[in-house]
């Protein structure tokens, strides 16, 4: 580091070192607290409107022209009702066939674009997963309003 | 004996480095002398290392919650995967684990083999509900009751222990159940519902 301010013989070098020390300092100060705070599991919930199914308060009077939207998840089939017309989803492979539904639920979004809600009856020895799977396909169908019959 | 005129005295002298081996051993010579020891300071390659560091900070960035962890879940207990779940809000918790069912740590609830009409009900997490939803109504007197609760249990639970639990909750005015479930983050992430305060 010959510096000479007069002459200009000798020129000062231009490469300077950059002090790392305090940059791994923040660093790893920042790996732990992150390390620390770190959440593993992303949960998330599925909601279920259980007060319009089950509720001993009375309901409103019922539209007559209102069609009710159900679901009802069985051990080898799902149906899918319409007022009273009902289609059959057999299961593929032991799982619900998601995409039979998915066509079902599409063609019901078209009729009634308005409509948000549906109930669903699930037979009581089919697996948790399998409801929450059906809620999930609900819900990315735009029927968020799931209403599930605990009876 | 005059002879000796004009004759050269060879004194002894100092030979030179006359013994010249074709191939000079300078190092090896310095080597056994001990003149060239190797420096023991090593220069650390930080540059890789920085790197390293920064890679791992973008990776736990990426995971960072602010919301942090809701609730504690079990290691034998795998929740199912949704991909349209909403953000998972605090709020009272109700386990289904293999046999127990278990509300805020307290075993409430056993479930049985088979299930029969008296054991539709669960007396002490009905009790337990309605314990919270008084201190519930007395913190906040102004306001509505919610009746908001999460339920978490395994995926392969049958769905007649979740009925149970969800039967006696609304029957104490726990209406507004949630379901804990395992994000797989494939939809559009739903903030969590308004909440009227």
């Amino acid at each position: 580091m010959g510096a000479s301010g007069l002459g200009g013989g000798g020129k000062r070098n231009v490469n300077v070192e950059l002090n790392l020390v305090p940059f791994i300092d923040l660093l790893s100060t920042l790996i732990c607290f992150l390390l620390m705070t770190a959440v593993w599991q992303q949960l998330s919930s599925l909601s279920t409107n259980s007060a319009s199914t089950t509720s001993s308060e009375s309901p409103a009077p019922p539209d007559p022209n209102r069609v009710d939207l159900s679901l009802s998840l069985l051990l080898d089939h799902m149906l899918a009702q319409e007022g009273k017309k009902s289609t059959k989803i057999a299961h593929v492979a032991g799982e619900p066939d998601y995409a039979a539904l998915i066509n079902v639920l599409t063609e019901w979004k078209s009729k009634y674009p308005d409509r948000q809600d549906i109930v669903l009856h699930t037979d009581s020895q089919a697996p948790y997963k399998q409801l929450i799977k059906l809620m999930d396909t609900l819900v990315e169908n735009k029927f968020e309003d799931v209403g599930v019959n605990t009876n | 004996m005059g002879g000796a005129t004009g004759t050269k005295h060879f004194g002894v002298v100092k030979p030179g480095y006359h013994i010249r081996p074709k191939y000079d051993l300078k190092k090896t010579r310095g080597h056994v002398k001990g003149e060239h020891k190797k420096s023991v300071i090593a220069d650390l390659p930080l540059v890789s290392m920085i790197d390293m560091f920064t890679i791992l900070i973008i990776f736990l960035l990426m995971n960072f919650s602010a919301t942090g962890e809701v609730f504690f879940i079990q290691k034998d207990l795998k929740l199912p995967d949704a991909s349209h779940g909403k953000a998972l809000e605090s709020a009272p918790l109700i386990s289904i684990v293999g046999t127990s069912v278990i509300f805020e740590a307290e075993k409430v609830g056993e479930n049985p083999m088979t299930i029969t009409e008296n054991d539709q009900n669960l007396p002490r997490l009905a009790a337990a509900l309605k314990q919270v939803r008084i201190i519930e109504e007395t913190i906040h007197p102004n306001q509505p009751f919610k009746g908001k609760i999460n339920i978490q249990a395994d995926e392969k639970t049958p769905l007649v222990y979740i009925k149970r639990v969800m039967q006696t909750c609304i029957s104490e005015g726990w209406t507004n159940i949630n379901f804990a479930v395992n994000g797989t983050g494939g939809g559009e992430p739903q903030p969590p519902a308004p909440t009227e305060e």
